[in-house]
């Protein structure tokens, strides 16, 4: 039997990171009913950014680390105020496979610009650590599963306790009934937006460090955050990251053995079959009539 | 259905759109220039000539050449290629092939057989190409080596899967992740590793890339403590690196097979997690790679063997020389590395042969058959002579170098050595050969 103890450490800090990023998603879509599929390319391109700040233009690392997150929430805030009005009454596929073009955009845009070369961006948090027995404990992923925590309680309480967090919550409820009673629809809208984009950019660089600096990797990481997020069903942000940690937990622990190990990508999926399958177990069928 | 007609985009929406561009723009203008460079040798010996060296453009009907280039997520050779089309764009700019340009036609493909064998056939009958030099790809060499036979074409690749060594219409400037990973075990062998371990990319033929580990350390009784196949990209390489000093133990050994983004996920990883000492680490030849060594931490110094097929990227020798400055000056977003050269390489061989050629004999027939007469084709980026020759399977390149990170450069550890003949890896038979038709000069 493989010692589990490093890949439980593995799996917190990623599954910490997942449920950061789940909890990004599912307050975007309390507020503007968008699944943003472009999470994890934004993050991986304000990476990138930040990586050639500091190598290209030898700015200090604080200042790129500083960029990268702003870049996420603009970027994000960008296309929510160029798309997320004229796609408002569409369908919410419509509005998911709007942002999955915009990934596929900055995917192309990644690849053209940071092809070729092995990149590294490795935040200094990492130097950081201690020993817990034979399992080594670093800085970055003490700050992935404690921002994850962090932020899910924020979140939490800045969706119920502050005027600006009710108002997101009733714009998920009804945007018309929320309008007329004066809420400023596109500047809550927009709130949310930038916010989440902000969570996107942190993701990133956190992820650069932990996964690595890699321009479709990161992209398709909001699979297992995407999944996460469903298990909350896109509402409760506590089962969000409970979801993340699990995902991260159970994936990490598959490593070691032969016969699974192979396929513990597969996790994230799994996660959200099982949960979408117990959601509609008991539902009421429709009928032919 | 209803129209939408959302508001137009407002003053603030179009300010942030000139942000964010001027910010991309700025980032991808910087991007991937600065680093690749470093290691450039500031030996100030004469470079090789490109072509006629004449400084003339040229302007006649253009000659061309085509390749196969694998590109897809977690496995992109196209800097290969690039580095090849950068030779022939200083061969262009120095009076061509005796006036005519060269003209170099890539198609990517994505692993698919009926892509790659609608490649060839194109690059054949409507491209009408020369010859097909500088692929690199995981199935071309399978897939098509009997269209490669049936048309009398001799194709000089970057191989990778086997069948690129075991044919008789194909020969490599590089030997492959085979031999390289055997290399890189041999390398380890010396270290006097207690178990050996290996690690690849689940793509096709991966599994015989890394068995040649397997088999060297059984043949000199080092346990095989496992050989594991990830799959590319990798999402999480503390936990490969984890597996893998778990699996090898303490003074084992561990053999990686990767691509240079890839290998270093799990060893940067295997740095965060303590690692580094645990076992002792080697790579096959794409660690060879500036990008790679840059951006090591002086944890690695002296920690990690990577397998050369071709010689230091700073080396002073004429032929590396002239491969970096034409990195620098027709390809800078390359990374200097083991890749570059082979593109480099396979460039170079190509060029000669076709200024050896009266211009009656360019042609598809008269390229491939002058193609496979080549023997004792001396570059300074390999260790032995390169040949193409009359066999039934190509390995010209069969011997390498150790080298090992020292402070963000590659330095060289083992000079060049042979890689061990076993059964089933056809090397005795090949360097019987050698001698026999004096292929290159052993």
């Amino acid at each position: 039997m493989p010692d589990l103890r490093p890949f439980l450490v593995l799996g917190l800090a990623l599954g910490g990171v997942f449920a950061l990023s789940g909890v990004g998603i599912v307050v975007l879509y309390r507020a503007t009913g968008v699944l943003n599929l472009a999470y994890g390319a934004v993050g991986a391109l304000g990476a990138l950014i930040a990586w050639s700040l500091i190598n290209d233009l030898l700015l200090p690392d604080w200042v790129a680390y500083l960029v990268a997150v702003l870049f996420g929430g603009v970027v994000t805030l960008l296309y929510g105020m160029l798309f997320g009005a004229p796609l408002a009454q569409r369908d919410p596929l419509i509005k998911a496979v709007g942002t999955l073009g915009f990934t596929l955009i900055l995917l192309g845009t990644m690849s053209w610009a940071w092809s070729y070369q092995a990149h590294s961006l490795i935040l200094p948090t990492t130097e950081l650590g201690f020993d817990v027995g034979e399992v080594r404990v670093n800085g970055t992923q003490i700050l992935g599963l404690g921002l994850g925590l962090a932020v899910t309680g924020v979140a939490a309480a800045f969706l119920r306790y502050t005027k600006l967090g009710v108002a997101m919550r009733s714009l998920a409820n009804h945007r018309e009934i929320t309008a007329t009673l004066g809420v400023p629809v596109r500047r809550v809208e927009a709130a949310a937006w930038f916010g989440s984009g902000l969570l996107s950019g942190a993701t990133g660089l956190l992820l650069s460090t932990l996964v690595g600096l890699d321009i479709v990797g990161l992209t398709f990481l909001v699979i297992a955050s995407l999944s996460a997020a469903l298990i909350g069903r896109l509402e409760s942000l506590v089962v969000t990251m409970a979801a993340g940690l699990a995902i991260g937990v159970v994936q990490a622990f598959l490593t070691p053995f032969d016969t699974v190990g192979p396929y513990r990508t597969m996790t994230p999926f799994l996660f959200a079959i099982v949960a979408l399958l117990w959601f509609g177990f008991g539902q009421p069928r429709l009928s032919r009539a | 259905m209803k129209k939408s007609s959302g508001p137009r985009p407002g003053r603030p929406a179009l300010a942030l759109a000139l942000i964010s561009s001027l910010l991309l723009v700025a980032a991808a203008c910087g991007s991937g220039g600065g680093t690749a460079g470093s290691t450039s040798s500031t030996n100030s010996a004469n470079a090789s000539k490109c072509g006629l060296g004449n400084g003339q453009k040229a302007t006649g009907a253009p000659l061309t050449l085509g390749a196969i280039v694998t590109k897809q997520p977690g496995t992109d050779f196209t800097g290969i290629t690039g580095m090849a089309q950068a030779y022939f764009s200083c061969v262009n700019d120095n009076g061509g092939i005796n006036g005519r340009p060269i003209k170099y036609i890539v198609e990517t493909e994505q692993t698919d057989p009926q892509q790659v064998a609608a490649l060839a056939t194109k690059l054949i009958d409507d491209d009408k190409v020369l010859a097909i030099v500088g692929s690199t790809s995981l199935i071309d060499c399978a897939v098509n080596h009997t269209l490669y036979e049936q048309r009398g074409f001799n194709v000089i690749v970057a191989g990778v899967p086997f069948a690129c060594f075991s044919t008789p219409n194909i020969a490599a400037v590089n030997m492959g992740p085979y031999y390289s990973s055997e290399g890189a075990a041999q390398y380890l062998i010396s270290q006097n590793v207690k178990t050996m371990v290996v690690a690849g990319a689940n793509v096709p033929g991966g599994d015989h890339d890394i068995s040649g580990v397997t088999a060297i350390a059984q043949a000199n009784h080092i346990p095989s403590k496992g050989a594991f196949l990830e799959n590319v990209p990798i999402s999480d390489a503390a936990g490969i690196a984890v597996k893998l000093t778990q699996a090898a133990g303490d003074g084992g050994g561990v053999v990686l097979n990767f691509t240079p983004p890839e290998g270093l996920k799990i060893l940067q990883a295997a740095e965060q997690q303590g690692l580094v000492d645990k076992v002792k680490w080697a790579w096959s030849t794409p660690g060879n790679d500036a990008s790679v060594v840059q951006a090591l931490g002086p944890a690695w110094n002296g920690k990690l063997g990577v397998n050369a097929e071709l010689n230091l990227v700073d080396s002073p020798g004429p032929d590396n020389t002239l491969y970096q400055k034409l990195t620098k000056q027709y390809a800078p977003t390359i990374p200097l590395g083991s890749f570059g050269q082979m593109g480099f390489v396979a460039a170079d061989i190509i060029t000669h042969t076709l200024l050896s050629l009266p211009d009656s004999q360019l042609t598809p027939q008269g390229v491939n058959a002058a193609v496979r007469q080549i023997k004792n084709f001396k570059t300074d980026i390999l260790c032995k002579a390169w040949y193409f020759g009359d066999l039934q399977q190509h390995v010209p390149n069969n011997a390498d170098r150790t080298v090992v990170p020292q402070n963000h450069v590659f330095v060289q550890k083992q000079s060049c050595f042979d890689i061990a003949a076993l059964q089933g890896n056809n090397l005795d038979t090949i360097r019987q050969t050698e001698k026999s038709q004096g292929l290159n000069g052993t």
